[in-house]
């Protein structure tokens, strides 16, 4: 007949037997944990939307620069108010886009993909730092917005758009409340200033 | 430690939880194991899908807006009418110097260096009746008259614009209408651009070239006054005209197998009633009797050809540094050039 074994013998392997499990457990739990987010998941921070994002500000703005689209919506601007046209006093669009080919590129591609954005227009100062004005304000971003910029450069002898498209006689170098100064400081140069236009697109 | 092999005289259970525990830890090893290896191939699908041609696509943004700005400045300097090169020049050089000053101070938050230098110009000449009137030839020496020469020893023209603003000057008939021929120097070989009238009131431009002799023509979509042609460009009454640019893989553009240097001459330029604008790059054309010479403050309402001295291209040296781009290129800036 086999002795019993010893009393303390069931107290080990009840330990072993728990630590064995705990650790199963926890190896398991670690391994499903590490899977579940990852940055490709469908979440609003996917690297596919900011890329598809990305391709479809800079689309935008290279298609407005041919055609020159871009120029036309700095120069959309209603001196007497000091604004662009079709703003309210703070002097930038905030429900529609301008009433211009700018703005209808804006809307056929971003807006009606239920991308929200921001255009903001960059400039020289007399003193030769940069400034901001807003064109477009929609709101914060969220953290997956994508900023896409274009350069583009106003002459002296650009005229100021009226709220129907039609050239002004009034020049950028003579209007008095335009908001990009001259940046020449007096020299002789052609070019009056160089205008970023920064668009910051995010999805809703 | 316990001995693994059972024996007669122990229980079964002395040694199970041993094996739980070494089996527990061989599991838990291999399912870290696994998520590494897992996270692995997430993590590298992740760089694969991002899109590295971004630097790229900067660098060619920045030259496509610098031959832009560079354009539009000659552009200007151009259009200020000045009768001395000199200071078309100096606009143009100290554009561009501004144009890398603001440039680089803005590129510089997006951690890029950038400059543009001038490097060379050629100096040409623009040709334009501002006002609008038949193109005939100036009245310094001569009565004006229909047939005459524009421009004489030309190799290059561009933003050649001709704006119609009564089509019922035109005529429909071949034989008199409105032509603008280049001819070789010392050759035959020509290339004509007609403007009539296509029966029912809209401008019909028609595009004659040899060797191989290929003749198109185009009509502008709507009727009515002011129309503009623009040679250069390809363009009548705002559309694209196939006739000025290539028809059955031969090219038809302005000068289009012509060799250079060439004349620039007007026929029947009674039959035709606007204004006109050509930028050659000839600088010595003070000499062609039919075209005055300008002198003194901008002329505006000139109803007869002026050739002031104008700036035909501008050649510039665009440098782009990032920390994983370098890019640097030298770029001819003819705006307006028939490609």
């Amino acid at each position: 007949m086999s002795p019993l074994p010893p009393r303390s013998r069931g107290q080990a392997h009840t330990l072993e037997a728990v630590v064995g499990a705990l650790l199963l457990l926890a190896s398991i739990a670690f391994a499903l944990q590490m899977t579940i987010v990852t940055p490709l998941s469908a979440s609003t921070s996917s690297q596919h939307i900011e890329n598809q994002l990305r391709s479809v500000s800079s689309g935008v703005l290279a298609s407005s620069a041919a055609t020159g689209s871009l120029t036309d919506a700095v120069r959309y601007w209603n001196d007497t108010s000091g604004g662009f046209h079709g703003t309210t006093a703070l002097g930038y669009y905030t429900n529609a886009p301008p009433d211009n080919a700018f703005g209808d590129v804006l809307n056929r591609s971003l807006d009606q993909q239920g991308i929200a954005y921001n255009v903001n227009v960059q400039y020289q100062t007399k003193k030769g730092t940069t400034a901001e004005t807003r064109m477009i304000y929609r709101g914060e971003p969220s953290g997956h917005a994508v900023t896409t910029t274009r350069t583009i450069t106003l002459h002296h002898d650009d005229r100021l758009l009226a709220s129907d498209g039609t050239r002004q006689s009034l020049t950028v170098a003579n209007a008095t409340r335009f908001f990009v100064p001259d940046a020449r400081g007096g020299g002789s140069g052609s070019v009056y200033n160089v205008v970023r236009i920064e668009v910051v697109a995010w999805r809703i | 430690m316990a001995d693994l092999t059972s024996r007669g005289d122990h229980v079964d259970g002395d040694t199970r939880g041993q094996v739980l525990l070494v089996a527990a830890f061989a599991l838990a090893i291999t399912f870290v194991a696994l998520a590494l290896v897992a996270n692995s191939a997430i993590y590298t699908e992740n760089l694969a899908t991002r899109a590295g041609s971004e630097d790229t696509t900067d660098v060619l943004t920045f030259r496509d807006s610098v031959e832009k700005a560079v354009g539009g400045s000659i552009r200007a300097a151009n259009e200020r009418e000045s009768s001395t090169f000199g200071p078309i020049d100096t606009a143009v050089q100290s554009g561009i110097q501004n144009v890398s000053d603001w440039t680089s101070k803005q590129e510089a938050r997006e951690s890029a260096l950038v400059s543009v230098e001038h490097v060379t110009n050629t100096q040409g000449t623009r040709i334009a009746q501002s006002n609008a009137s038949q193109f005939l030839s100036s009245n310094t020496s001569t009565a004006p008259r229909p047939n005459w020469t524009v421009a004489e020893d030309v190799s290059g023209t561009r933003a050649f614009e001709i704006t119609v603003t009564d089509t019922a000057t035109l005529a429909t008939t071949s034989s008199d209408e409105f032509t603008v021929t280049a001819t070789a120097m010392g050759g035959t070989e020509s290339w004509e651009l007609h403007v009539g009238e296509d029966g029912s009131g809209a401008v019909e431009v028609t595009v004659e070239r040899e060797n191989p002799a290929v003749s198109a023509s185009c009509t502008a979509p709507v009727t009515g006054d002011p129309v503009t042609v623009d040679v250069t460009a390809g363009t009548v009454g705002g559309a694209d005209c196939p006739a000025l640019d290539v028809v059955s893989g031969k090219e038809m553009h302005f000068g289009a197998g012509v060799s250079t240097p060439y004349d620039i001459t007007i026929t029947n330029g009674d039959h035709i009633e606007g204004r006109y604008s050509l930028v050659v790059d000839n600088a010595t054309l003070g000499s062609n009797p039919d075209v005055s010479a300008a002198v003194g403050d901008p002329l505006t309402n000139e109803t007869q050809p002026y050739a002031y001295p104008a700036m035909y291209s501008a050649t510039v040296d665009v440098s782009y540094y990032t920390d994983v781009v370098e890019y640097r290129s030298e770029i001819r800036v003819v705006p307006g050039e028939p490609s």
